[in-house]
């Protein structure tokens, strides 16, 4: 039997994996090597020894600081992507063949505009930046909802950006976003969902959808950015919702102690 | 249901989605606590060398094919991270750090009372021996990789990583016969 052979035995022995021939095989073996299976007691006992060395738990420190950098590291890529999308437009508006088509159309609008300015009575001017108001208003909803549809989470992204730029939310605009923070399968999403809704937090609807979202995450990053969230709009109604969080089984740690931080600063 | 494998999760993570880290993070900490404690001897280096490698994993994700094992590739970095701590401490070797090693278990010893003294005896004895039968120790023992991929971790054969990891079984033997010998003095 060569070298490897009988260490392969002896390891698979101290780590009981050996049925009968091979262990057959292996005192045989030893026998003709002039010792016995229990030479290999001290070996064995060792063994058994490492097996049962304790070792501490890991500090929740641990976890704490590798969700911060996680945190830290996406903030950065996100950062990175959206100077790359800027960078990528400009680009794409000063190249060669677009930019004089731009300049000429631009030279038409403005004294298109002109001309409608000098020729219309004022208060038909007025009527009609309202209508226009209006009608950019309800595109961006249509923009924005179709988006929401798509299947790229960077499109999503992108859909509440605009929204969250716009600075004003129609109704439906609010409906659907409360449904893309509770039903968006991607966490990022629904985290961009969160700071969305925040911007209009003045709304009841608002407030009452992020509490009773809460509950109904699975993702412990995406409950981690509603209860900051909550807290930053000083909703003291949000206080049982941490309350049940902090006694519910499945929530993660970090959710449980930002919940209780949470609670001293709103009560 | 059955969960989403490793080299799926990692490979989402290289397109991108770092957030997918956290699962991979939650799956193995305990385990990398696990190899860098049984290591250093020190409960905070291991926490910070844990750091480093889900940092370093982070940096190096494009480097991730997703051809081999998860945990290979993964404890390949363990490795590399802890050879850095040691030669960052700009100690002459291991064995040095092995004598702070002591000092920290004996502190440590007053915070776990109960520890058994043949534990003690048996972490002395680990700490005595060479860095790589140690690895290979633990590695083996610990943290339930097969042989073969001990091997691939290593850059070796299966049948010498055996062969170390009898020899390492061997004088972890006999450095704690000599430490049983010398306390009953």
């Amino acid at each position: 039997m060569n070298k490897d052979k009988l260490y392969e035995l002896i390891l698979d022995y101290l780590d009981d994996n050996l049925d009968s021939s091979q262990l057959g095989l292996l005192k045989s073996e030893l026998k003709n090597m002039g010792h016995n299976i229990n030479d290999l007691s001290a070996l064995q006992k060792l063994v058994d020894e490492m097996d049962t060395m304790p070792i501490p738990e890991p500090s929740e420190q641990m976890s704490k600081s590798f969700y911060a950098m996680l945190e830290q590291q996406s903030n950065e890529q996100e950062e990175v992507e959206l100077v790359d999308r800027i960078t990528e437009f400009i680009r794409s508006i000063f190249q060669a063949s677009h930019f004089p088509r731009l300049a000429y159309a631009s030279i038409i609008l403005f004294i298109g505009w002109g001309i409608g300015f000098w020729f219309t009575p004022q208060s038909a001017v007025e009527n009609q930046i309202n209508q226009m108001s209006q009608e950019m208003q309800s595109m961006r909803e249509v923009v924005m909802v179709a988006m929401m549809d798509k299947p790229l989470a960077s499109d999503r992204l992108k859909a509440l950006q605009m929204t969250r730029e716009s600075g004003n939310a129609t109704e439906s605009i609010i409906q659907t976003l409360l449904s893309t923070l509770n039903n968006d399968p991607d966490a990022n999403v629904r985290m961009a969902a969160v700071e969305t809704l925040l911007a209009f937090a003045n709304q009841d609807v608002v407030r009452s959808g992020l509490k009773e979202s809460v509950l109904q995450q699975n993702s412990p990053l995406v409950q981690l950015t509603l209860v900051d969230g909550l807290i930053a709009i000083q909703d003291k109604a949000a206080i049982p919702v941490f309350e049940r969080l902090i006694s519910s089984n499945n929530a993660h740690q970090l959710v449980k102690d930002r919940s209780r931080e949470g609670i001293n600063k709103l009560i | 249901m059955e969960s989403i494998s490793d080299n799926t999760i990692m490979l989402k993570v290289k397109s991108g989605d770092l957030n997918k880290l956290g699962i991979l993070f939650e799956r193995y900490n305990r385990m990398l606590f696990g190899f860098f404690y049984r290591i250093t001897s020190n409960r905070e280096l291991s926490e910070d060398l844990v750091q480093n490698l889900f940092i370093r994993i982070m940096k190096y994700r494009k480097n991730f094919r997703g051809e081999g094992k998860f945990s290979t590739w993964m404890y390949t970095i363990a490795r590399n991270i802890l050879a850095d701590h040691f030669k960052q401490t700009k100690r002459k070797g291991f064995n040095i750090e092995i004598t702070d090693a002591h000092e920290l278990i004996n502190d440590e010893s007053i915070e776990f009372e109960l520890e058994e003294e043949k534990h003690q005896l048996l972490k002395k004895a680990m700490n005595c021996l060479e860095k790589e039968k140690l690895e290979l120790l633990i590695l083996s023992r610990y943290q339930g990789l097969k042989y073969r991929e001990i091997a691939e971790i290593m850059n070796s054969s299966e049948g010498a990583i055996r062969v170390k990891i009898f020899r390492a079984l061997n004088d972890l033997r006999e450095h704690y016969l000599k430490l049983e010998k010398s306390e009953a003095l």
